[in-house]
């Protein structure tokens, strides 16, 4: 082998005479990896977008005005939302909710908007789908996971 | 006798970021980041199919490297992550100018 390095851009159809040089390129931008030059490495790098794309990580809605209440016949009913059991969940209080991302209405207690116990249901709504394992999503992160994978909705109630 | 060599090399687009190169590999649709002794490595076998241990005396010449066990270690282990990657194969015979 000699001392060859290969120049910038290097083209499939003239490799021999592009890859080969003794020019030392001008480097000023920082190094992307930083130790020993005589440890070989080779990272195979991923796209931020992509993965944000296929990606359905989410906190739960910061409070119950701001979750996602379907209007059915039988009056709102909190969007119950499930981490996707398959995916290992990040600590904190963010959740995966998978490529597929799978929801429930939750019936009970029903609500009328128009009462003053409208609040306290909602919550009552709340806590019962926390205790089916759900959570509830804001109407932003609805609409961001909607226009991604969409969420199918395990209900007939609507 | 084990010789490695690349494959479809000469698909490979490389750039150059002064000692670290990414490497796009139309095949698998990927990029890597390689730095300077492993894009050397590829290089090399893109000209010479070689065994480790040639591998190993020429990039220890050429990086001023003793050629020593650890050494042949990191070589040998990135020629197998090259192999996942479809980077390089390997060819079991005398003539590795054979088949």
């Amino acid at each position: 082998m000699t001392a060859e390095k290969p120049q910038k851009t290097t083209e499939t159809s003239n490799r021999e005479s592009t890859v080969s040089t003794l020019e030392t390129p001008q480097h000023t931008r920082r190094k992307l990896l930083k130790g020993a030059a005589t440890i070989p490495v080779v990272m195979t790098l991923y796209s931020g977008a992509a993965l944000a794309r296929t990606s359905n990580i989410t906190g739960e809605a910061a409070n119950i005005d701001t979750a996602v209440f379907m209007d059915t016949s039988n009056g709102p009913q909190l969007l119950c939302v499930f981490p996707d059991a398959a995916q290992q969940q990040i600590s904190g209080d963010t959740y995966d909710l998978g490529a597929a991302p799978q929801a429930t209405l939750i019936q009970d207690p029903k609500i009328n908007p128009i009462a003053a116990s409208a609040d306290k249901k909602k919550l009552e709504q709340l806590d019962a789908c926390h205790a089916q394992g759900g959570i509830m999503i804001s109407a932003v992160a609805y609409s961001s996971i909607m226009d991604k994978t969409g969420i199918t909705i395990n209900s007939t109630t609507l | 006798m084990m010789y490695w060599h690349t494959e479809h090399f000469h698909t490979l687009l490389i750039e150059d970021w002064g000692d670290e190169y990414t490497v796009f590999q139309p095949d698998s649709g990927k990029t890597h980041f390689f730095n300077q002794i492993s894009i050397q490595i590829l290089i090399f076998l893109s000209q010479h199919p070689a065994t480790i241990e040639q591998i190993c005396t020429v990039l220890a010449k050429q990086f001023q490297q003793n050629p020593d066990k650890e050494f042949t270690q990191n070589i040998e282990k990135i020629l197998h992550h090259f192999e996942t990657l479809g980077l390089v194969k390997k060819r079991n015979q005398g003539n590795p100018h054979d088949g």
